[in-house]
């Protein structure tokens, strides 16, 4: 298994009240499989991911990633398994508006330690597979939706990571661009890689070949 | 991640934001170069009072005058026992190791050549004046032991005198009438000058204004018996200076049957006021530069920590694909390094180019050199590593789901 949660908890303390975003959680899931995260607003998907991208950690319960323990880690640690096991795309995009594209997609790999010229020839690798060889030395700003979004899948897939976690990534893009990032999800599952994605939409979940259903912090299909 | 790349992350910063750049940067700017040009000037005026300590006979040349006093009885008795020659040869005796006596009575007469009057000092002296005083002859000879022996009426000119007298006719040889005495030329001094901050006036010129005669010929064919002006003389080495100093007052005052006629000055005593006087200007305006290099930290800390704040999402995004905190650290410390590092260097630059310009306007000498350019630069770091500290920790600690969960 890839990915084994037991029993997650996510407690939100607010002052004297406690928020309960995820309820003691179970799931396992495998490599090489495609997965959509679905659920009503609030209902704990976009926590879930988090704790499963290592941005954030359980209150209580054990998450094994490739075998590894790695709910308790100290941040430095969690900061390195986000860096080499982890690709994560946001809804907003979250590009840095004073670089370009290339640098954008470089970042991963910087904070990897890598020599710059590997940098370079691994970020316009993943940069041509998803279509944006033309805009090497475009700022985000000078960029459509879907060429942000794209850029941010290839800053997520530049450090060849165990598995994509994708929160909503056409939440933001209108449906034309929204269904080409889709094609590039399916084209990445079908290359081998492990795919987690946050959806509203069922066209998209149709694709996957899983469904989680989620409800009150509650796995519920 | 390295340094390097800190390093360009924090130039594109600065030059994104040239405004808040330059405001950081003020502090450092102001304080940099007011060091630079206060150190450099502080120390051009040392450099210029010990020259001057220099032209007056260096620091190894102690002299001994009559004491000043309110009193009018004391000072008639003072007047009264007065430095004779015969002490000279006591004191001589009794401190062999002094060398270059240099006696001296110096009077106000009034110098002729043909139509051409000068007055000014005449000084009636040993051969040995010129290395207690350290004024040497510049054309001709000076006077020689043998003039003093025989007491001849040979004269020597200080520059102006000679110029008063001869214009640019040649003084050599021609005969001077003092008291309607002929004396004859034998040489002219070197000419003296110095210039303080600002003045056009010679502050030496004074020198130039003398003539030197034999002390023997003013005694005998001039004025007769007549007590010393000046003694003057050498100690061998500068440790010698105050041990000389205290053994020769305990014994002048035996010469006086106890009482204290006289003072025994030292050159030196004037090159430890000038230390102690360039030490406390120095500290003084070191602590303006020092203020304001603190009110420069003071800005850079509050304008990083705007920054950070501002970048907040950057750093949040960073840290999401496997920044560390110590990554965040050095890259917000390195920019405000290098702010303070420029700020610096380019205050080093306004200080000397504002030394080029305050050197001749106020005709002050200035004495810039490395150590001071280091020494604003350490300063410089030091505060950006001290400003810079607080904020980029700051920038660590964030923690990125908080970040990138705010909208
Ligand atoms: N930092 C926080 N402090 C307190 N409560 C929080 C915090 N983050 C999330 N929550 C709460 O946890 C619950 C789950 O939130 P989460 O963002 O996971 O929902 P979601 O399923 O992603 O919703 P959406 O579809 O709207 O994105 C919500 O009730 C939310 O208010
Ligand atoms: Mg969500």
């Amino acid at each position: 298994m890839l990915i084994k949660i037991e029993n997650l908890q996510k407690i939100y303390q607010m002052g004297k009240v406690k928020v309960t975003a995820l309820n003691g959680m179970n799931l396992e899931i495998k490599k090489n499989s495609y997965t959509a995260i679905m659920g009503p607003s609030g209902s704990g998907k976009s926590t879930l991911l988090h704790i499963l991208g290592c941005l954030d950690t359980p209150t209580q319960g054990k998450y094994f990633l490739d075998e590894e323990e790695v709910g308790g880690l100290r941040r430095n640690k969690l900061a390195e398994i986000r860096n080499k096991k982890i690709g994560f795309v946001f809804q907003t995009f979250n590009l840095l508006p004073n670089m370009n594209v290339l640098e954008n997609v470089e970042l991963p790999l910087l904070y990897a330690g890598m020599s710059k010229k590997l940098r370079r020839k691994r970020a316009k690798k993943v940069l041509d597979d998803v279509g944006l060889i033309k805009r090497l030395k475009h700022k985000p700003s000078e960029l459509s939706g879907g060429e942000r979004q794209r850029t941010a899948i290839a800053r997520a897939l530049v450090n060849n990571p165990a598995i994509i976690l994708a929160d909503e990534p056409t939440g933001n893009l209108d449906s034309v661009s929204g269904n080409s990032i889709m094609r590039i999800f399916e084209y990445l599952y079908k290359q081998g890689n492990t795919i987690i994605v946050v959806t509203h939409d069922q066209h998209i979940a149709q694709m996957t070949d899983k469904v989680i259903k989620l409800s009150d912090g509650k796995i519920v299909n | 991640m390295n340094i390097y790349h800190s390093i360009k992350l924090g130039l594109i910063d600065m030059l994104n934001n040239k405004g808040r750049t330059m405001i950081t940067m003020l502090g450092i700017i102001l304080g940099a170069m007011s060091i630079i040009a206060v150190l450099a000037l502080v120390q051009g005026g040392r450099k210029r009072s010990l020259q001057f300590l220099e032209e007056r006979g260096g620091v190894l040349k102690l002299s001994i005058h009559p004491k000043w006093s309110f009193d009018l009885e004391t000072r008639s008795e003072i007047a009264q026992k007065q430095l004779t020659l015969k002490d000279m040869k006591l004191i001589k005796q009794y401190f062999p190791d002094l060398k270059y006596f240099s006696p001296g009575i110096t009077k106000r007469p009034t110098l002729k050549y043909k139509e051409n009057t000068f007055s000014g000092r005449v000084n009636g002296i040993y051969p040995e004046y010129q290395n207690a005083e350290n004024f040497f002859v510049g054309q001709g000879r000076f006077i020689s032991k043998f003039d003093n022996q025989e007491a001849s009426k040979v004269i020597v000119l200080g520059t102006k005198a000679k110029e008063v007298l001869f214009g640019n006719e040649s003084a050599l040889g021609k005969n001077v009438s003092i008291e309607n005495t002929n004396f004859t030329v034998i040489g002219i001094m070197e000419h003296k000058e110095m210039f303080w901050g600002g003045w056009k006036h010679n502050a030496l010129e004074w020198m130039n204004r003398q003539a030197f005669i034999p002390l023997n010929t003013m005694v005998k064919k001039l004025y007769g018996d007549e007590p010393l002006n000046s003694l003057e003389f050498q100690v061998a080495s500068t440790d010698l200076v105050k041990p000389t100093q205290e053994k020769l007052s305990v014994f002048l005052k035996t010469l006086r049957d106890g009482k204290e006629i006289f003072e025994v000055r030292a050159n030196s005593e004037r090159l430890e006021e000038i230390e102690k006087q360039t030490g406390k200007t120095q500290i003084i305006f070191l602590l303006i530069g020092g203020i304001s290099l603190i009110v420069g930290g003071i800005v850079i800390t509050n304008v990083m920590l705007a920054s950070v704040k501002e970048r907040m999402r950057e750093i949040g995004v960073r840290m999401a694909v496997g920044a560390k905190r110590k990554d965040i650290l050095i890259q917000f410390l390195v920019q405000t390094l290098l702010v303070s590092f420029i700020g610096g260097a380019i205050g080093i630059l306004f200080g000397l180019s504002l030394l080029t310009i305050l050197g001749k306007f106020l005709q002050s000498p200035t004495a810039a050199n490395f150590q001071m350019i280091l020494i604003a630069i350490i300063l410089a770091f030091g505060v950006g590593l001290f400003a810079g500290i607080f904020p980029a920790i700051n920038a660590s600690r964030s923690d990125p789901i908080k970040i990138l969960r705010y909208e």
